[in-house]
């Protein structure tokens, strides 16, 4: 535990309920502050408080220890922790102190220093230097004891900062109209392969305009969906005009099923917005993101809303827990989600105001074709369009819906 | 038709259109998105592998469960003292146990039961239950102080005082009165025998607790629960001879 004979970093399985944390961690690291080295005992953050408290009641009376425990997020001023930091650490090792920490604290400032030091306003001040000496002042200097090390060490954990300005997404707003789309066409399609597969898919539909909860529960039914769509999309608008071959070729792109003919056939369209949309189809479909979202996702037990944070999406935790912080990293798995998140649930009532106040207020020429969809879909004609002609909008579009409507 | 009357809103407008997908893709398009999806030039991430970096002096850790020992970062390696070798089997072994060997199934009618139900169950089990350990996270109607007062509401006299976890990883106890102070500074801390135990998800591993012989605990599974979550969660007592009794959800567990 102290000296690993192979001289590099070691983790061991030992048995539970024996007093790892208990006996094992204070007396090793007690043994290795010797002044030398900085003494680091990282423990989950659930575990913290109690691993504190026992090196506290085992460590600080009998052995004279002090036990540190410096907390650090990105919440914590860069210029206040450039300058106390270090001086801290260094009076530990000297103490022959022991630092109490979590894998979110070591990660945090590791970023931080780095987070400043490609900031252009920050080159000059220093601030970003000193934090950079003190990481590598860790880095030489300090001694790491894991507690319960396979589940710090576990893939799941990421830190990440975003850095720089904000910007809007690469696309906009066609970026999300698509995942709209793609997810309009699923639902379209949804029943068509449960005939197919009666036990791959399982849809919950409440009313005929309410978006039918969707669980893709076997993998050859999502698949089979993907495709069914990546073949609806390419006879729609966008795609239409292409010639026979490419849309072929494209189809086979989409669906990630790659050969050198394709690519030279597609090589032309490469930097048009054509493209683009191309790429965004075969991450979509081909690479699943599609069958992610309806597959492994569970609205309310794995994503859903937090109205006090954001209004996109948000991972949970458990059924109606969230999380304090995490989001969901990939923009159109965040995008689809959303959309996911506000069918099932519905607007909130506030919302459904917002939006009318919004469509009577628009000046513009997408007005027609809002209003063309809002009402394409709507529950009950008849209701709808007493509602509409009351509600003042232009006469035109009165005209084209009854028109419409006697056609049908 | 006029959308600020209050009366019309609440008859046609909002039962119309709030669950209407095409009313709810254009809020999504003109009032979510544009606002909120935002993308950062550049992110910066750190995992593992920094934890666990080669350094001026070495990182050793340990752990009761070494299931992930195939996906460590490259840069640290579990070497196991021969002498341990047993320790999973060891587990397998506690789990295995007939006394270990009772099954529940929280379905009643195809429909899970809530926490309050659950534990109703529980306290009527004989010989009585003390612990409860939510390693599936199946209590999830209720916040821990909740479910230690139901506990305590619907157990007999002999269960005194109900000890869990507070939002601030804290270990508190409540007593009968309703009270909640720190576990250390109670009373009973010393008669953990006359009080139930409660562990929810994120606090039952790694946890130690001198639990007296002859308690008996309830542990809760759920989907994607992996076999080292299960065994450290029933690592507090196993060096305790006790019962257990899982209570499962398997048949869910296959349905989503």
């Amino acid at each position: 535990m102290m000296f690993p004979h192979t001289g590099e970093n070691t983790l061991l399985q030992l048995n539970m309920g024996e007093g790892k944390s208990s006996v094992v961690i204070p007396v090793v690291s007690s043994a290795l502050a010797d002044g030398k080295q900085l003494v680091r005992v990282v423990v989950l953050k659930p575990l913290a408080k109690q691993m504190f408290a026992i090196l506290v009641h085992k460590l600080s009376g009998l052995a004279n220890r002090r036990i540190f425990y410096l907390p650090f997020s990105r919440d914590v001023k860069a210029l206040t922790a450039s300058q106390h930091l270090l001086p801290l650490f260094d009076s530990c090792r000297r103490e022959r102190g022991i630092l109490v920490v979590q894998p979110e604290h070591i990660l945090s400032f590791k970023l931080m220093g780095i987070d400043r030091a490609i900031r252009l306003e920050d080159k000059f001040s220093g601030v970003a230097n000193t934090l950079l000496a003190s990481q590598s002042w860790l880095f030489k200097n300090s001694r790491d004891v894991l507690d319960e090390s396979d589940e710090i060490l576990s893939v799941k954990y990421q830190l990440v900062y975003t850095s720089g300005v904000q910007e809007p997404l690469q696309d906009h707003p066609e970026r999300w109209i698509r995942v709209q789309e793609i997810l309009h066409c699923a639902r379209k399609h949804a029943y068509r392969i449960r005939e197919t597969y009666p036990d791959g898919l399982k849809i919950e539909q409440t009313e005929r305009e309410v978006f039918p909860v969707i669980r893709i529960l076997d993998a050859a039914a999502g698949v089979y969906l993907s495709n069914c769509v990546a073949e609806d999309v390419l006879m729609r608008e966008g795609f239409r005009l292409l010639p026979q071959r490419a849309r072929k070729a494209a189809l086979k792109f989409i669906t990630c099923e790659d050969s050198e003919k394709n690519a030279s056939i597609l090589g032309q369209y490469k930097g048009t917005g054509l493209w683009r949309h191309i790429l965004l189809l075969r991450g979509l479909l081909g690479c699943g993101i599609l069958r992610f979202v309806l597959e492994k996702k569970r609205w309310c037990v794995d994503y859903g809303l937090d109205p006090s944070r954001t209004l996109l999406a948000v991972p949970y935790r458990a059924k109606d827990v969230l999380t304090l912080r995490a989001d969901f990293g990939h923009p159109d798995v965040a995008i689809a989600l959303s959309c996911l998140s506000y069918y099932y649930g519905g607007l909130p009532d506030d919302k459904v105001i917002l939006c009318f106040q919004l469509l009577l207020k628009i000046d513009n020429p997408s007005l027609e074709y809002e209003v063309k969809a809002i009402l394409y879909y709507s529950p009950s004609f008849d209701i709808i369009m007493h509602c509409i002609s009351r509600l003042g909008f232009p006469p035109a579009i009165e005209y084209r819906f009854s028109f419409k409507r006697s056609l049908e | 038709m006029n959308i600020e009357d209050q009366d019309q809103r609440q008859i046609y407008l909002i039962p119309l259109f709030s669950k209407n997908y095409a009313v709810i893709d254009f809020y999504l398009s003109n009032v979510v998105f544009p606002k909120e999806a935002k993308q950062f030039p550049m992110r910066l991430a750190a995992s593992s592998w920094d934890l666990a970096e080669k350094k001026g002096f070495v990182t050793t850790g340990f752990s009761g469960t070494n299931d992930n020992r195939y996906l460590l970062p490259t840069t640290i390696d579990q070497n196991d003292f021969l002498g341990q070798g047993g320790t999973n089997a060891k587990v397998l072994s506690y789990l295995m146990r007939p006394e270990n060997n009772h099954y529940f199934c929280l379905e009643v009618a195809g429909r899970l039961l809530s926490s309050r139900n659950f534990l109703e169950c529980m306290v009527a089990q004989f010989p009585p239950i003390h612990v409860l350990l939510d390693v599936g996270a199946q209590m999830l109607d209720m916040q821990s102080p909740e479910i230690a007062s139901t506990w305590l509401s619907l157990s007999s006299e002999r269960v005194e005082a109900i000890v869990f976890f507070d939002q601030h990883d804290q270990l508190v106890i409540m007593s009968r009165d309703g009270t909640t102070e720190p576990l250390e500074a109670s009373q009973f801390s010393q008669k953990l025998d006359l009080c139930g135990i409660y562990l929810d998800d994120a606090h039952t591993r790694g946890m130690d607790l001198n639990l007296p012989k002859d308690f008996r605990a309830a542990v809760t599974l759920g989907p994607h629960l992996t076999k080292d979550r299960l065994v450290q969660g029933k690592n507090i007592h196993e060096s305790q001879c006790d019962l257990t009794h899982v209570s499962y959800q398997v048949v869910c567990a296959c349905e989503n």
